[in-house]
This record gives C-alpha cells, structure tokens and sequence, in this order.
C-alpha cells in the first residue's frame, strides 16, 4: 500500500505547493515510515550527477558515496570534500563585518555593532547560491553544523548498512593543519600572501 | 551498565523520600522507568488504558480553563500564561495542560525539592495543603512565574499531585515591578520569593501569606487572585483524578500513571529514531547585557557583556540526546543567569513543540536526555544570590539554537513540514509609577507571547504569533492592557522587513505604539533585549531577524495635533524615516539608548517597542517564490527596498498595487548571485587574515571579554577555540577581570533528580 504523503505529494511539499490546510493534515498524521526512501528518490531525480544521494545535507547540499569515500556534493556539481571535513571550509565566504556591509541586510536603527557580531555568508563557488549564514561575534570559529554519524544510522536505524563503514570522527582539524602548513611553506620561499579578508575575490 | 530484573511493588505505603529512592534507583538499574520492561495494562486493555488516559488529559487542560476564569491578570486569562499537570507521588509528571508548559517539569523538580528536603515531617505534607514556589535556585524559571503544588490524599496515602503555575504581573521588585528589568542584577532586588512554602491550608490562603503579598507587592489583587486561580486549579484536578480512582480502583490508577512515563520514555525515544539523523549538532547562540553607565545599574553591574551559549547536541545511537554547554560564558552580576532549572524547563518545551506533542508527554520524554551544564557558568551559576530575572533571555537562545539543530535532524530525514527554524529571542517592557487612576502601579506587559515563530521548511513562518515558552500564546486584547497601564495604544501592527529573510521567510513580528495617558510618573524599562547582534540566524542560507529597538519621543505635541485632528503615528513606518520623528514634534531617542530612562515619562509621551528580532528564515532568499515576494510587499511585511535587495525581486505600484516584473526579476537575480561569486573570498583565504588579526588584536572589547572569560573558564572549549585558528597554547585575548564576587562559595540547594 501507498504511503501518504505519496511520492508525488512529497514533491509539492518540499517545492513549497501545498497549502497550510494540506501541510497541517501532513504534519498532525502519523509519519510515512518510508519517508526517507521517498525524499531520497526524489533527490537522486533532481540532481543531474550519478553518484548516489547517502544523506541531504541542505536545501543544495548532499553526501554521497564516491568512489570508496563520502563527499559533500551541491546539486549544482561542485564538490566540498570528505563529509566529515566541514564543508564550509571549502565554500567562499562573505564576511559582512563592517557597518556598511551588514546595513546591507539590517539598515539603520536594526543594525548589529559590527564589534559584537558580524553576519557570514557561505556561497557555493559553482552556483553562487547562498548555503548557510552564520551570525557570530568577531573572532568567532566557522561552525561545524552537523556531523552526522552516517553508519550507525544506516545500518542501526535504516537497517540498510552502507557497503563500507567510515568512523564519523570531526576531520576539519586537518583541513586546518594542511592550511597551516601551506602557510609555512609560503613563508619559506619567501611569497608572502595578499591577505586582505573580504576584499576582491582571489584565485582558488 | 548491566540491567537488573527489577519487582516493582507499589502497594507500600511508604514515605515519599524512599518511593523517591526506589524509582531513581530501579531507573539505574533496569533503564525503564520504575523498572517497566513491560507495558502491561496497555497491553492488555489497550481501551481501557487509552480511555484512562483521556480522563486524564481532559482533567488537566479543564483545570486550566476552570482557572483562567478566577483570574483577573491579562496575562492569566487573555494571553493563556498559565498551566497545568497531574504528578507521581515521588513529583514526575504523568499529563499536562496546553499553555506555558515549560515549567512542567521544573514544578516536578519543586516537588522532588520538598520530598528529598524532609517535607512529610516538617512542615508536613496533608490534604488540603497548598506548596508555592518562584525561588529559582530550588526549581523555578524565574520569580513571576508562581507555582502552586497541592497533594492529592487518598485515604491517608498521598497517591499524586496537582500543579498550576501563572505568570503574575507584578512581584514586588525594583521598579518597574515585573521582576524582570534590567535593573535587577541582583536576587535581593528580583521582588518576592517564596521559598517552597505551606501558603494555603484547607484549600485556604493563609492570613499571614497573603499579609506579606499585600504589604510587598503593587498590584496585590492580581497576584492574589492567581493564588486562587492556581488553587482553583489543583482542585479541580485533586477532585477529578478521585472520581477517576472511583471509576478505575486505586490500585490500576497507582500502576497506570508509571506506565505512562514510561510508555512516554519509549515514545520520546522511537520520535527520535523517526525524525532524528545519529551524529553531532552545533549552534552557537549570542545574547547581550547592556548596562554600562546606565541609569540606576549598581556599581558591581557596571558593564556591557556579550554573551556566549555554545550549544552542541550529540544524538546516539541509542536515541539518547546529549545538550553540552560546555564554553558557556560565566555567570554575571546580570538577569540572564539561567539555573539548571529554566534549562530543564526549555528543553521540556521544545520537545512537547517538535516531538513528543502527542502520544504520551510527561516525564518520560526527558529520561532518556543528558544536560551538561559547567558548574559556575551562565547555565549552572556557582553564586546564592545571583539574579535570574531574565533567566528567559539565556533559554530562549539556547532553545532556539536547539530547535534549529533538530531540524538538521528533521530536514535530512524528510521530515521538511517539522522544521522550525528559531523564532522571536524579544522582550517585553515593564511599567511602574502612578498609574491612570492615580494609585501605585507596575509590572509587565506581555504581549510579546505572540510575536513570530521561524520558518519551516515547506512554509513561513508564523506572523505575530508563537513563543517558544507558549506555543499557543495569544497577546491579550489592548483595551485590557489599557485598563491596567496608564498607556493607550496608538497602534499595533506587524513590522516591516522584520521577519529573517529566506525562501521561506521566518515570521514578522509586531510592535506596540503607545502613548502616556494619564499619569506624570511613569517608569518604564525594557527587559533587556537583544542588542548589537543578531541573534538567531536561519538555516540552510536564510537571515535572522535584526536586533530590537525602541523609539521614545517625550515633550511631544501630541496632545494638540489630536485635538486639531492632524495625523499621529500609529506605528514606525519607514525605519529611516520614523512616523514618531516625522508627524510629532518632541525630544525623540532611537534605539538601544531609548530603553533606559533617567527621568519618569509624562502624559503624552510616545513609547514604541517593536518586538524585534522576527523569526529565522529558511533557504536562500533569492529562492524565493516571486508571488510570495508580491503578497508579503502588498500586505507591507516587507518593503520593495528589502524585495529589491534581498528577494532580488523588481516590481512596480500600479493602481495600488505592487505587481512583479518577471523579467526584471530574473535579470536581477542572476545579477545579484554573480556579484556573491565576485565579492566573495575562499574561506581559506578569509581564515588567514582572520587569524592574523586575531593575533595582532584585532578582536576587542565586549567580543575580547567573552573569548578570555570562555577560554579560562573551559580546557575543552579553549582547545577547540586554539585549534580552529591554529594558535599557540598560550594564545590568550587580553580584557578586563570578571565581574567582582565571581566563583563564590556553591550552593548546595538544588537536588539532584
Ligand atoms: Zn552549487
């Protein structure tokens, strides 16, 4: 037997179609327990790679199984890296950090103090789509959001273990410790980084 | 932990401290609650079971009813800042009312307070008996919210209790009087506490409880005629649950109220497997305390803080969630301190919203979480007499942080109808002085319980409604708070731009125009709001709303354009061009330096709290549906300016009517995502030249202070901190010391669950 919401549902659902009266009958009924099975079919239609969809990470953002390894992949292709290195590290980022930049978004009296807080914004470099904001004080360590621990949940709560087990174990320290070291080996030949933050954009 | 077969025997007349005893102690050993491997009367009269069930559910939800209609506060009868629950003997919740059920199980905690600190002996526990508590440190949120606990005696035995709680006006604090300002930064300054005490015997309020209400507080009649209300209350339900024992036998009632908790422990726990993705979640929230050089701040308060609620949640395997605070910023001469107990209180509330809303909610959904709360931080105060007025501010952020790391959790599951991105983290501002008739007043005005929730994730947010401490929330009808405040509305409506922006924009939230009428001594103060920052950000790519404000005009001429019948503002209009500037003359003050008043206000002085921030928004703005954009512009939610520069949708007013050109749209936003690409950096990049200024000191003040107090206070935090900008050990940020009094001697008041 179908399942409710239906696949087809599902898709109005999440394109944002349903009116309050349908989403409310969704939301007061028992859960579809194939729900996930539904939303992950539905986001394999959408994206236009192969790779297949293990878990959607965003409104763009996905992990998927690449060859042995899980990366975190936009719909648009651009590829972020391994799931558990923060894929925020490899977005661009505009920091609004200034009064100026941050009247963009909150003008005159509904301004932050740019000492207190500064508002990030994380874009996808193939799409330019805006991934995640990030509202944090001066200073601040880029949040790693969500690292999910992806076997335990297949394999305990799905009951379908993925082919290959990979501890869920925060990565983005290495990520960090590879930018130290370019750092380092920059200061060793002598070129000396251009570093100013939010300026003009820089080569990748 | 190996589980041992445990016999469960209720039958025991026992004292309520060893009934107390065996259940945390067969909780250890079995991981059921009271030791329930199985769900017998369900089981075997499912009917029956559900049928008791319903009896009481109805009971608890009638008994708030019943008790709105004793109560003569706005906030009690209009606005719904009341609740209701049926308890165990031993003080774990088995039902509970609609309303501000984040204080179900804090009462609990209130009621295992009194048992673990010898009540049945002294003063003694007997029917007809009424418990009140609003003392923080024992098990409260903060002291307006008033507790009443009642036992219910069956034969001699207590076999429950009831519980009510509301939220009174005024609590006999430093002026204003509503126990939350500013100004009250310390305990001794929050207004009455009422310590755990037998206030009512024979359902009566004793004479000389009701003497100190009257001789300490300005609105006695309200607080008092919630006392009432409360007892009205736990009557109902003490009377109800008797006729329920009648029809069902005390001893199925004895062993179906535990089954219940932990058929509540197993639901909470299959939710999480259904809606919830293992693995670790992080949200970071920020809150503000200005009182630097302010008017009446105390000499030890003298400082702008920025506060720092590191929030991370770790959902296991087993379905057991795990909230760290661990980082949190240290407690402060300030009314953000927020006691384990508001905690427990938030995280009670944001599972009844987005989990355990239905099937069984009680205290068997919260078994199953973990609170690490660091002893002498803002979440955990090391201090006796610390203020925790506004402890709300502390659990507001966290918990909409929290809501927002569910719906991580929710989003990756499918489950995009049960996304709720953080809603309103605002305030409410407290009136005191003489009032329209001429008598001492005070208290607080809050209509903020209906302000604005976040975006879903298939739908906006909601307008000028929901709280995160009262889902159903309502703000009370104005001419009633006319009646009690000498202020009238001028108006009150929704806030243009105000909701977070998104492709589902997050909730707009409203403001409150009023002007002084009446009286020539008028206090006014806002609770502390969210300044300097913007807090509660959106998720997936979507803004939060900006930091709240007030506009104050005094010495205005209001008086005679209204005689001349010219126009008056009835709200604020374009924020660079406010209605309070523009259509009256007067001395007029903007934003957060409007809040704090150095003189009383007199008849004809315009206030205007806008209830900032509006809800988180969900997605990328320029996402949005072009017809949403058009219909939110057309209703003035948001400003063509904000649809132009956010939305990247153009448009154009005909015939007054704002209608969509397409094609310029499209231009625009493709525009508007090309100049992201071209201004923006690697994150690398951006990281290096943060770091840099990092160690050259480029962070300072306020933002210095949080990071040097948060690094001393947590190896842990500090490691993590150092590690992400690849900073030396030692690295260290230069500040001020901590407030005085800091680390003081610890309290030992609050029993453990
Ligand atoms: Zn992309």
């Amino acid at each position: 037997m179908e399942t409710y919401p239906t696949k087809e549902v599902l898709k109005d659902l999440i394109e944002g179609r349903l009116d309050w009266p349908r989403i409310k009958q969704i939301m007061s009924s028992p859960k579809d327990s194939d729900r996930f099975m539904k939303y992950l079919a539905l986001a394999q239609e959408r994206v236009k790679w192969t790779e297949q969809i293990l878990l959607p990470l965003g409104e763009h953002l996905y992990i998927v199984a690449k060859n042995g390894e899980r990366v975190v992949k936009c719909d648009c292709g651009q590829e972020f890296g391994d799931w558990r290195g923060n894929w925020k590290l490899r977005a661009l980022i505009y920091s609004r950090d200034t009064r100026e930049k941050l009247e963009g978004i909150y003008p005159g009296a509904r301004c932050p103090d740019p000492q207190w807080c500064e508002v990030r914004e994380f874009y996808c470099p193939g799409c330019g789509t805006q991934l995640e904001v990030e509202s944090v004080p001066p200073g601040y360590p880029i949040t790693f959001d969500f690292l999910p621990d992806l076997d335990a949940f297949h394999e305990q709560w799905l009951e379908r273990p993925l082919p290959d087990r990979i501890e869920a174990q925060d990565r983005s320290g290495e990520v960090i410790r590879r930018w130290v070291g370019d750092l380092k080996r920059e200061k060793r030949v002598g070129t000396k980084h251009n570093g100013k933050a939010t300026g003009s954009r820089k080569s990748r | 932990m190996a589980k041992q077969p445990a016999v469960v025997s209720l039958d025991d007349r026992k004292p309520l401290r060893e009934l107390m005893a065996e259940s945390a102690a067969r909780w250890e050993a079995t991981g059921h609650y009271q030791g329930l491997r199985e769900l017998k009367l369900k089981n075997d009269d499912p009917l029956r079971y559900e049928l008791f069930h319903a009896r009481l559910l109805s009971t608890v939800i009638a008994a708030r009813e019943v008790a709105k209609q004793i109560s003569s506060s706005v906030m009690t009868r209009e606005e719904g800042e009341l609740s209701f629950a049926l308890y165990t003997p031993e003080g774990d919740s088995v039902v509970f009312s609609t309303g501000i059920m984040v204080h179900i199980g804090v009462m609990g905690n209130f009621i295992k307070w009194m048992i673990a600190n010898g009540y049945e002996e002294d003063p003694g526990i007997a029917e007809g008996d009424h418990f009140a508590n609003n003392d923080v440190l024992i098990s409260a949120v903060h002291v307006p919210d008033v507790y009443f606990a009642t036992p219910i005696v069956h034969e001699g035995e207590i076999i429950g209790w009831a519980s009510g709680v509301t939220h009174v006006l005024e609590v006999g604090s430093i002026t204003p009087g509503g126990g939350m300002t500013s100004l009250a930064v310390e305990r001794q300054l929050e207004g009455i506490h009422v310590c755990a005490e037998k206030v009512a015997v024979n359902d009566r309020l004793r004479r000389d409880y009701e003497l100190r209400i009257r001789r300490n507080t300005r609105l006695a009649s309200f607080w008092l005629l919630d006392d009432r209300a409360r007892i009205t209350g736990n009557v109902f339900i003490r009377n109800e649950v008797k006729k329920i024992i009648a029809e069902f036998g005390l001893d199925y009632y004895k062993a179906a109220i535990r089954e219940l908790i932990e058929e509540g422990r197993r639901h909470h726990l299959g939710r999480v497997r259904e809606r919830l993705i293992p693995g670790r979640y992080r949200n970071p929230c920020f809150h503000s305390s200005l009182l630097k050089e302010r008017p009446g701040v105390l000499p030890q308060a003298n400082r702008d803080t920025l506060i720092h609620y590191p929030l991370e949640l770790t959902v296991r395997p087993s379905g057991e969630i795990v909230l760290d605070l661990e980082g949190a910023s240290g407690w402060g001469f300030h009314n953000f301190n927020a006691p384990p107990g508001s905690i427990y209180g938030g995280l009670s509330i944001a599972l009844a919203q987005t989990m355990d809303y239905d099937g069984r909610a009680n205290s068997g959904c919260v078994l199953n979480v973990v609170l690490k709360l660091p002893r002498g931080s803002i979440v955990n105060p090391d201090y006796d007499f610390v203020s925790t007025g506004f402890s709300w501010g502390s659990v507001m952020a966290i918990f909409n942080g929290f809501l927002k790391c569910l719906s991580r959790g929710f989003h990756g599951r499918g489950y995009l109808e049960e996304v709720l991105t953080g809603g309103n983290i605002t305030t409410a501002v407290e009136w005191g002085g003489k009032d329209q008739y001429g008598r001492q007043t005070g208290g607080v005005n809050v209509e903020v319980t209906a302000s604005a929730s976040g975006a879903r994730g298939v739908t906006d947010g909601i307008d000028a409604a929901w709280s995160l401490w009262n889902p159903e929330g309502d703000q009370g009808n104005a001419e009633m708070w006319e009646l009690l405040y000498p202020h009238l509305y001028l108006g009150r409506r929704v806030v243009t731009d105000s909701a977070g922006a998104g492709r589902f924009r997050g909730g707009a939230c409203f403001e409150s125009l009023w002007m002084i009428h009446k009286s020539e001594f008028v206090f006014t103060y806002q609770i502390p709001g969210v300044a300097r920052v913007a807090t509660n950000y959106g998720i997936f790519g979507g803004y939060g709303g900006g930091p709240a404000y007030i506009n104050l005009a005094k010495n205005t001429d209001i008086a005679q354009r209204i005689s001349a019948r010219r126009d008056i503002p009835h709200g604020e209009g374009d924020p660079g061009r406010p209605e309070i500037a523009r259509l009256v003359k007067g001395e007029v003050l903007r934003g957060e330096d409007a809040q704090y008043i150095s003189e009383p206000l007199k008849e004809g002085a315009l206030y205007e709290k806008l209830y900032l921030p509006g809800g988180g928004g969900y997605g990328d703005p320029l996402e949005r549906a072009v017809d949403a954009v058009e219909r939110d512009v057309n209703l003035h939610f948001v400003s063509p300016k904000v649809a132009r520069r956010l939305y990247g949708v153009e448009g154009l007013e005909t015939g007054g009517e704002w209608k969509v050109d397409a094609g310029r749209t499209a231009k625009l936003r493709t525009r508007l995502r090309k100049s992201r690409l071209a201004r923006a950096v690697p994150v690398k990049d951006w990281w290096r030249s943060e770091r840099e200024r990092i160690v050259a000191g480029g962070i300072k003040g306020e933002a210095a202070a949080m990071y040097a107090d948060c690094l001393s206070r947590s190896p842990a935090w500090a490691r993590t901190y150092r590690e992400f900008w690849a900073l030396p050990a030692e690295f260290d940020f230069s500040a001020p010391p901590p407030p005085p009094g800091r680390r003081n001697r610890a309290s030992s008041m609050v029993p453990k669950r």
